[in-house]
């Protein structure tokens, strides 16, 4: 049996990695096409707000971490949705108050002893067997959602004015696409880390938007690219003694590099 | 057989950023007919065509569209819409014409759509009408404007409307693809598809269209083209024009002289004293 493979915590990062990088290319597929991909970014760094308010009121931090997150992503679509905002300031705003918020607890419960690296860069080492069952749990309901809602979903991506006349309710897709990039965020930043958690969702689905024409073929791509950028990223994490969120956003930045070239020779060659 | 009006609008108005963009707008288009709205940029011909879709929400008056409040309508699938632009066509969004046109079959909930390919008879039957065959499997946002404009003439004929709304159909479309967007427009009319435009080629309008709504944030006129008169148009763009009718539909006197007999187009010019 291979050294990462006789390690309990190795395997449960890499299970968590490929449900991780399986699931969040998944829901950033529509927030790329709808140019809404620093949603992940801003989701993320809310998500550090509610591991802070855990730590400092001692409740399971993944708990309040999705309820802040929830609250968050929902605000910011009504904001979006209703044009009291630009997209960009209403992330701009929750980005930087979020943030602000999470040092000021940070700071006034000086009593809590927690690894800030870990939870910015993530940590192969945190991850539990509950984060475990629910990221499955998670992952089971995305697929679930996603293939069932995969036409209103994509037809509100690509144009949402469209999509209101082919009579689908708009408001409500985009609300429950919030809500379940904000459960994914909360799981993904457990190994992907606060920083880092945006590229799973975005990086991936690039190389799926690069090398396909079709919208089913493309999502599945993203899937598969996230799945293996996770397992290597962490293989090469855990021989080479680095972060392992680090390792995985390289191996799919190195992907999208592949998949630009290959697509620029075969638009040479054809 | 329902008489009910495709299309009421009873003195509706709305205002954008403090400025009144629609006002006071009472129209009827009856079914089977062909309206095209006209009028200068920012004369709310967009803001009216939304609000008749319900995308944009009236500050006073109603909409009724097949005698139903707009608010309460349902069934979606009676009405085909062809934007000027889809916000997810550019070059970076992955998505074939053939999937383009299948989302237009979308009649409600669906739980195994995804595992369905974006093939069909249906498809292959519109993506012919228009002429887009061949392009089936071609990423839309790399086609040309004019290719685009017609997968999505393909997408809203596949729902097999009985109201089809466009804005600006041909814009973009060269001259030969144009006609044959007129020619489809025929005989869907034929067929009994009522059909709504915007469009700012005045001179086509003129020939194919049954009825023309002028606007300029009010309604000056919905009547024949065949009655418009200079005096609308001058009203309409604020500055003098000169009508010269002729055309397939209908001969008409412009200036108190002879019509003049043209193949094709009845021409809107600018004076030339403007």
């Amino acid at each position: 049996m291979p050294a990462i493979l006789q390690y309990d915590f190795m395997v449960r990062a890499l299970i968590g990695g490929v449900l991780v990088g399986g699931l969040a290319p998944v829901l950033g597929t529509f927030l790329v096409l709808r140019r809404f991909s620093l949603l992940s970014d801003t989701l993320a760094h809310v998500a550090l707000f509610g591991v802070a308010v855990g730590f400092a009121v001692n409740v399971y931090p993944t708990l309040t971490t999705f309820v802040a997150v929830t609250i968050a992503a929902v605000v910011m679509e009504v904001l979006r949705s209703r044009g009291r905002l630009p997209g960009d300031a209403v992330l701009a705003v929750a980005l930087y108050s979020s943030l602000a918020a999470a040092v000021v607890v940070i700071s006034a419960a000086q009593g809590f002893n927690v690894d800030l690296l870990g939870f910015l860069f993530g940590s192969i080492l945190t991850i539990t067997e509950l984060d475990l069952w629910l990221l499955g749990g998670l992952a089971f309901f995305v697929v679930i959602g996603v293939t069932a809602f995969f036409t209103e979903l994509a037809q509100t991506s690509f144009d949402d004015a469209l999509a209101r006349v082919s009579g689908i309710k708009v408001d409500w897709v985009n609300l429950g696409l919030a809500v379940l990039a904000a459960a994914t965020i909360t799981l993904a930043m457990r190994i992907m880390g606060v920083l880092l958690v945006g590229a799973l969702i975005v990086i991936p689905v690039l190389v799926g938007q690069g090398v396909t024409n079709s919208l089913r073929t493309a999502f599945i791509v993203a899937s598969g690219v996230g799945m293996i950028s996770a397992v290597t990223g962490l293989t090469i994490a855990f021989y080479q003694d680095i972060p392992g969120g680090g390792a995985i956003v390289l191996v799919a930045v190195a992907l999208l590099g592949v998949s630009m070239a290959w697509r620029r020779l075969r638009r040479h060659s054809s | 057989m329902d008489n009910t009006p495709a299309v009421e609008l009873e003195d509706v108005s709305f205002t954008y950023a403090g400025a009144p963009a629609v006002h006071g707008v009472t129209l009827s288009i009856e079914r089977g007919d062909f309206t095209a709205i006209v009028g200068p940029n920012g004369s709310g011909k967009s803001t009216l065509l939304k609000i008749i879709l319900g995308l944009i929400k009236p500050d006073s008056g109603t909409v009724r569209v097949f005698g139903t409040d707009i608010e309460q309508f349902k069934d979606w699938r009676r009405i085909g819409y062809v934007p000027q632009v889809a916000t997810g066509i550019h070059a970076m969004f992955p998505i074939t014409v053939g999937e383009v046109v299948a989302h237009g079959r979308y009649t409600g909930f669906s739980p195994f759509e995804f595992w369905r390919r974006g093939n069909g008879a249906d498809i292959d039957g519109v993506l012919q009408m228009v002429d887009m065959a061949d392009f089936k499997r071609r990423r839309i946002g790399e086609l040309s404007t004019g290719q685009q404009q017609r997968a999505l003439i393909a997408r809203a004929l596949i729902r097999k409307p009985d109201l089809l709304v466009m804005d600006e159909p041909i814009a973009g479309v060269d001259v030969q693809g144009g006609e044959e967007v007129y020619m489809l427009l025929r005989q869907l009319r034929e067929n009994g598809v009522t059909i709504l435009i915007i469009s700012h080629d005045v001179g086509a309008v003129m020939r194919e269209a049954g009825t023309v709504a002028c606007m300029n944030c009010t309604l000056l006129c919905h009547c024949p083209p065949q009655e418009l008169t200079e005096e609308n148009l001058v009203h309409l763009y604020g500055f003098p024009v000169e009508v010269l009718h002729h055309g397939r539909h209908h001969d008409h006197h412009a200036h108190g002289e002879e019509a003049v007999r043209h193949d094709e187009f009845d021409q809107v010019t600018p004076h030339a004293h403007r």
